[in-house]
């Protein structure tokens, strides 16, 4: 029984590996969009500061 | 109103749950449903993830040089993300049966691994995979990656009917297709079903996040831009 159990231990360890590297990809993502959304937003405000003292 | 965002979370919750209440009911039917065999005993239990991850790597393979196929045709990204998500899974459940296998082998055939046309033929199915996501991840350009990735996966998918025909072309020691009673064959069919829902699940989420990366990365370069 020993055997089966490690290899079905094995598969979960490597399944949750990849959910969990699955997990910091979408985290990562998340930071290089919120980065990019708070890049836009400074540059929108920046705009409309220019159009508005125009 | 929910927002779309709120409406696509709680249906990724729903879907995750119903993949892992699967894959727990195949966990709860392999050890305590499916009888013991009788000449291998409770290692025979390896078989039925074993098994499924096997088909499932085949799969892979073959769902990746088919995206790839449609991506060479089309010229749409959307089809290489759909591609390299089917490998990257592919290369998983490769691994996992060469793993699994050699634990059963431990036990049935008294060795980790043995030159065998099966094992042999999965092993370079592994390779293909490995070879797949190694070559793509030293290509920049997201076409010329997928194009590459293309070609790898529908020259790589020539090992699937080997490694499917190897235990009757050629002269092993793998089992070819053994007897089994009607609740083993149950039991393999539902663990298969459970395994392939899991891995769907997670071939959907992974060739979103591909989507996405892709998408932000333009958004990047656009930024970049003075």
């Amino acid at each position: 029984m020993g055997t089966a159990v490690a290899a079905y231990v094995v598969v979960w360890l490597f399944v949750t590996g990849f959910v969990g590297w699955l997990g910091i990809r979408q985290n990562q993502l998340d930071s290089r969009l919120a980065e990019l959304e708070s890049r836009f937003a400074a540059a929108t405000r920046k705009r409309t500061a220019i159009a508005g003292a125009a | 109103m929910p927002n779309a965002r709120a409406v696509h979370a709680g249906q990724k919750t729903i879907w995750a749950s119903l993949a892992g209440g699967l894959m727990s009911a195949a966990f709860v039917a392999i050890f305590f449903l499916a009888p013991t065999e009788q000449s291998m005993g409770a290692v025979q239990r390896i078989l039925y993830v074993h098994v499924s991850v096997a088909w499932l790597a085949l799969l892979g393979l073959v769902a990746s040089a088919a995206t790839g196929c449609v991506y060479l045709l089309r010229r749409d990204l959307i089809w290489d993300h759909w591609s390299q998500a089917a490998a990257e899974l592919g290369w998983l459940c490769a691994t996992l049966t060469l793993v699994t296998g050699s634990l059963w082998a431990s036990e049935a055939w008294n060795t980790w691994w043995t030159w065998d046309p099966r094992l042999t033929t999965a092993f370079v199915l592994w390779l293909i995979y490995s070879g797949y996501l190694l070559i793509r991840s030293n290509v920049e350009d997201p076409h010329a990656r997928a194009r590459v990735g293309a070609v790898v996966a529908i020259v790589g998918v020539l090992d699937v009917p080997l490694v499917v025909m190897a235990t009757r072309w050629f002269r092993g020691i793998h089992p070819v297709a053994p007897e089994m009673e009607p609740m083993m064959r149950g039991v393999l069919f539902f663990s298969a079903f459970s395994f392939a829902s899991f891995f769907g699940l997670l071939l959907f989420l992974r060739r979103k996040q591909l989507r996405q990366e892709s998408l932000i990365t333009a958004l990047e370069r656009a930024a970049a831009r003075p």
